[in-house]
C-alpha cells in the first residue's frame, strides 16, 4: 500500500507543469497599514520595482458592469510597490489575452495591461491560489519601461505615486493593435469610464511646420452650466483655416446630443463652425469634435483637428 | 465626410457615438477636464520674444503640483525660467519661459503617454496640442 501511495505521489508530480512555483499571498508579501486613500500630493510616495517583484499568474479576470471585462490565461506580473505595499500592476500574458468594452466593436488581443489601485486590494486582484513565484524576471526591463511610461496617467505627482481610495481602480491596456485603452474603474458602483483621449495621435507626427488645428474656442464654453435652453449656436472656433463640409460632431455618451436644426456650416473666417440645435433645460450635452474613430474636422493643411471634449449644461428655463 | 443633408450627420452622430458613448451621462464634475484658453492662443504667430507667461486655463480647477507640459517635436518647447503653478482659480496653470524671436514652440499638455494635468477627482485632462510662432525681431 505504501509503495502505491508513494507512486501515485510520484507519477502526479510527474504531471505537474514543470513551470510550477511557490504559491504566494501577495497581501502577506507587500503588506500595507493603509485602509483609505491619500490623494495629497505632499504624501505621494516613492515606489520601487526590482526583478524579485516579478511573479506568474495562472489566470487574471476583472469584470465591472456588463460591458467591461479583461481576461488573460498565464501572465507574468510585475509588482511596484512602496513602504506601504503594492501600488501598481504590469501584466504581460503568456497566453493570449482579451479586452471586451465599448471602446471597441468587438474583442481586442491584449499587449500589456497596467493597473493602479489601493495597496489592500492586491489579493482581490490576485488571488493567492492564482499566484506563483515563477514569473520570468528576464523581463523586468520591459516592466519597468511600461511603468515609468505609464505611471504619470493617474494618481501621481512628479512620478511618485498617491494612493486610490479602495474602490478605485486604473486600468491602462496596450492592445496587440496597437491601441491605447484607459479607463476610470469604481468598483462599488461598478463603473468603468473609458477616456478616449489616450489612443490619440502620436507626438511623432507632428513637426514646426505641419501642425493639426486644434479647438481654441467653444460656445458654450466646455463644463459652463446655466446655460438658457431654446434654439441656440454652438460655435466651434479652431486654430486655423478648416475644410468646408467636412465635419465629425460626435456623440460623448448615448443620446449626448442635443436636437439639430441645421446642417452645421462655417462662418466667413473658415475657422468658426456653427450647429443650431435646441436645447432642453436642464439637461447635460455633449460633443467630441473628432474622435479615434471619426477625424473628419480637417484644416486646410489636410490635417484633422485634435479631438476636443465639450460638454455643458442647461439651466431652467 | 461630405454631409449635405442632416441624416448622414445624424447617422454619422450616432456612428460616433457608439466610438465614445463610455464617457457616462451623469454630474459634469465627472468629465475629464479640457484647456478652455490658452496664452498665447493656440495657432498664433506673432507673439513677443523675451520672458513671457504662457496660460493654460482648463474648464475646472485641477490637482496642484501635477502636470504634463510635453514637447511636441524635437527641441519644441522653450527654455522655461521656472516651476509651473496654478494661479488662485486653480484653473489657470502658468510657466515663465524665454522665448527667442522667429521660432515655432509646441507642447502637448497632456498626451497619449504623459497625463500629469488631472482634476481634483484625478481625472486627466483631454490633451491639447498648443503651438504657436514668435515674430522676428
Amino acid at each position: 500500500m505504501k509503495l502505491i501511495t508513494k507512486l501515485f505521489i510520484i507519477a502526479a508530480a510527474w504531471s505537474l507543469p514543470a513551470t510550477t512555483g511557490l504559491a504566494v499571498d501577495l497581501l502577506a508579501h507587500y503588506p500595507t497599514p493603509l485602509t483609505a486613500g491619500d490623494a495629497d500630493p505632499n504624501h505621494a510616495r516613492m515606489w520601487e520595482f526590482s526583478p524579485e517583484d516579478i511573479f506568474q499568474v495562472t489566470q487574471f479576470t476583472l469584470k465591472t458592469g456588463e460591458k467591461f471585462k479583461v481576461e488573460t490565461g498565464a501572465a507574468d506580473l510585475g509588482i511596484g510597490h512602496c513602504s506601504d505595499g503594492a501600488i501598481w500592476a504590469v501584466l504581460i500574458p503568456r497566453a493570449p489575452g482579451t479586452l471586451t468594452s465599448p471602446a471597441a466593436s468587438q474583442s481586442e488581443p491584449v499587449a500589456h495591461i497596467w493597473l493602479r489601485f489601493h495597496p489592500a486590494q492586491i489579493n482581490r486582484l490576485f488571488p493567492p491560489d492564482n499566484v506563483s513565484t515563477n514569473g520570468n524576471r528576464a523581463l523586468a526591463a520591459q516592466v519597468r519601461t511600461i511603468a515609468e511610461h505609464k505611471m504619470t496617467s493617474s494618481w501621481q505627482s512628479d512620478g511618485k505615486a498617491m494612493i486610490p481610495a479602495p474602490e478605485d481602480l486604473t486600468v491602462f491596456i496596450d492592445t496587440k493593435d496597437g491601441t491605447h485603452r484607459f479607463f476610470i474603474v469604481d468598483t462599488a458602483a461598478q463603473t468603468a469610464e473609458y477616456v478616449d483621449a489616450f489612443n490619440q495621435r502620436s507626438s511623432r507626427s507632428i513637426s514646426a511646420t505641419r501642425v493639426p488645428p486644434v479647438v481654441v474656442k467653444t460656445w458654450p464654453e466646455a463644463g459652463s452650466q446655466k446655460v438658457l435652453p431654446g434654439t441656440t449656436d454652438i460655435k466651434v472656433t479652431f486654430s486655423r483655416g478648416m475644410q468646408d463640409q467636412s465635419w465629425s460632431w460626435c456623440d460623448a455618451w448615448e443620446n449626448s446630443t442635443p436636437e439639430s436644426l441645421e446642417k452645421p456650416r462655417y462662418e466667413a473666417d473658415h475657422m468658426t463652425c456653427v450647429l443650431k440645435v435646441k436645447l432642453e433645460p436642464n439637461k447635460t450635452y455633449g460633443f467630441w469634435l473628432n474622435s479615434d474613430q471619426f477625424k473628419n474636422f480637417r484644416g486646410t493643411n489636410g490635417l484633422s483637428a485634435v479631438p476636443y471634449l465639450l460638454t455643458f449644461q442647461t439651466g431652467q428655463e | 465626410m461630405k454631409t449635405k443633408t442632416l441624416i448622414p450627420l445624424i447617422i454619422a452622430g450616432l456612428l460616433c457615438g457608439w466610438a465614445t458613448q463610455t464617457v457616462r451621462a451623469q454630474d459634469i464634475d465627472n468629465f475629464a477636464p479640457v484647456v478652455v484658453k490658452t496664452i498665447p492662443e493656440a495657432g498664433a504667430t506673432n507673439v513677443p520674444s523675451g520672458e513671457y507667461e504662457v496660460k493654460i486655463t482648463f474648464s475646472k480647477e485641477m490637482a496642484d503640483q501635477s502636470w504634463s507640459w510635453s514637447s511636441a517635436w524635437e527641441n519644441s518647447d522653450p527654455q522655461s525660467l521656472g516651476k509651473p503653478h496654478y494661479d488662485a482659480d486653480h484653473k489657470t496653470c502658468v510657466m515663465k519661459v524665454k522665448l527667442e524671436p522667429g521660432k515655432t514652440y509646441g507642447w502637448w499638455i497632456n498626451s497619449q503617454k504623459f497625463h500629469g494635468f488631472q482634476d481634483a477627482k484625478h481625472h486627466p485632462a483631454v490633451p491639447y496640442l498648443l503651438t504657436f510662432k514668435t515674430r522676428d525681431n
